[in-house]
């Protein structure tokens, strides 16, 4: 029997023969996800993910590893895989229609090129911007680091990586970020 | 207090600048659903002896396309003529009155648009990947450069679409609420920091060049083909650009590989370029005789069956007004 003070590795054991169970990781873990999620990839795609994450590790969930007593840092490279994986076919087709056929926004925001020019030139959308210019590996370690909130280690866990190569590619997302960031930056220095 | 011998650390600037958001009773909801019909579908497998699993797919986002429409005329050959034309309306640009806005008062434009836009086929219940319509859009525009603000007012209107089954679909789902039809939606904005009305653009065509091609992001000219140059400049003259820019622009546009260039009888002039980079498109605008934008459309040339758009298909289309001082926002 589980319960809110249970583990998160308790309740997937207990899952395993009651599926019901599972939705206590879920009421434990969807903001996190959702949060990531939607900071990672915007609203509309982030909302979507953050459910497919709990689907997909429901049906993947024997193969969580039940040394790991919370559950978080699994949830969030799942969502970090679907967000990758979003990002790929997104930018594709994005790319290939916006080339052929003009400007593409989204259909929740204003639709013309100038709404389009003004939201991309807004603060956030800049940064935004900049993170979705970083190479995938650095993108990915960057946003399970800062959105995500896990430490070295479990992004090495979740990403199947070493801790250097996840230090190495934080490093790397830093500086680039910090370029493509510069001006921002300096308004950041003098407003604080 | 800041150490300016110490660089800013860009994380910080992620967590501030994309801010933690809150799933609302909605989204959770949704989401507690899909995964109780998960767990719901495992459930029955267990008792039955071969159980259909499905895991649910996920839609994809969606998106929307832009802009114009069209004039005619006696066309002029790619050479001397169509150059002197575009230099005598960037002349004409130059000397137009640049725009005198009080603190208080707006520019202010109106448009009629039609744009393609593309949803997944899920959201109008078909079973095909993608699925796309046309929405007519009129569109008011105001906005204080000075003050950074802009509102805009839009009223869609009129879907037209390619196959029955997505007319079908758009009804039975819900989409004209979605769309908000026939109703007016207006948005303020703060804050904004257009990059075409706040960059320092060169009134010296070259420069331009330069500028553009940084723009871009592609920082190689040779990289950047007439066709990018081309679609940037119209993006800078469909904004309140001043005067000595707008002329620099019309030049630029001069120089550019353009495959017709066809003078109205108005003193307009209408340009058009293909762009076969991907999808083979057309491209034509419609200048009037001061070099401000008054008409803009993409055609696609072949037929796309992903979208299910014919051969011909207008994807975007619009009309524009000049850009008028007022004093006021109307509602």
């Amino acid at each position: 029997m589980v319960d809110d003070t249970s583990s998160d590795a308790e309740i997937i054991a207990a899952s395993l023969d009651d599926p019901d169970c599972f939705g206590l990781l879920f009421e434990r873990h969807f903001p996190a996800v959702f949060s990531y999620a939607v900071r990672s990839i915007g609203a509309v795609e982030g909302e979507e993910i953050a459910s497919e994450v709990f689907v997909q590790a429901f049906s993947s969930r024997r193969r969580f590893d039940l040394s790991y007593r919370s559950a978080r840092p699994w949830l969030l490279g799942i969502a970090s895989n679907l967000v990758s994986t979003r990002y790929r076919s997104f930018e594709r087709r994005n790319r290939a229609y916006r080339r052929a056929l003009g400007r593409t926004g989204d259909t929740e925001e204003f639709e013309s090129e100038v709404a389009d020019r003004v939201d991309a030139s807004s603060h956030s959308e800049r940064v935004q911007a900049a993170l979705a210019a970083l190479r995938p590996p650095e993108r990915t370690v960057v946003s399970l680091f800062v959105f995500g909130g896990l430490s070295y280690q479990e992004i090495a866990q979740v990403l199947d990586l070493r801790e250097g190569t996840v230090k190495s590619r934080l490093s790397r997302g830093r500086a680039n970020l910090r370029n493509a960031l510069a001006d921002i930056g300096e308004q950041w220095g003098n407003d604080e | 207090m800041s150490n300016q011998s110490e660089p800013f650390d860009p994380f910080d600037i992620l967590r501030e600048a994309v801010p933690e958001p809150t799933p609302s009773k909605r989204q959770t909801e949704a989401a507690r659903d899909a995964l109780q019909q998960a767990i719901a579908v495992e459930r029955q497998s267990r008792t039955t002896p071969v159980g259909a699993r499905f895991l649910p797919r996920v839609a994809v986002a969606s998106a929307v396309f832009i802009l114009a429409v069209v004039s005619l005329s006696l066309v002029l050959s790619r050479d001397d003529s169509a150059t002197a034309t575009l230099q005598e309306i960037a002349q004409a640009a130059r000397q137009a009155e640049p725009a005198d806005i009080p603190a208080e008062g707006f520019l202010f434009r109106e448009s009629l648009e039609r744009n393609l836009r593309i949803l997944p086929g899920s959201e109008l219940g078909l079973d095909r990947e993608f699925v796309a319509y046309s929405l007519g859009t009129e569109r008011s525009i105001w906005r204080n450069p000075q003050a950074r603000f802009v509102q805009t007012r839009i009223v869609n209107r009129d879907p037209v679409f390619y196959d029955d089954a997505a007319a079908r679909g758009y009804r039975s789902h819900g989409m004209a609420d979605v769309d908000a039809l026939d109703q007016r939606v207006i948005r303020r904005f703060t804050d904004v920091v257009d990059p075409i009305l706040e960059t320092p653009w060169s009134e010296s065509p070259e420069q331009l060049r330069s500028q553009i091609v940084h723009a871009i992001g592609r920082g190689d000219p040779d990289s950047t083909s007439s066709f990018m140059l081309f679609d940037f400049a119209i993006d800078m003259l469909a904004e309140p650009i001043t005067p000595s820019v707008r002329g620099a622009v019309v030049e630029l546009l001069a120089t550019l590989d353009l495959d017709q260039v066809t003078r109205n009888a108005d003193g307009s002039v209408r340009l058009q370029i293909e762009d076969h980079d991907g999808l083979s498109t057309r491209h034509t605008i419609v200048l009037r005789a001061d070099g401000t934008l008054a008409s803009r459309e993409i055609q696609l040339l072949e037929a796309n069956p992903e979208l299910g758009l014919p051969a011909g298909t207008v994807t975007s289309s619009g009309t524009y007004s000049r850009w008028t001082e007022v004093a006021d926002i109307q509602p």
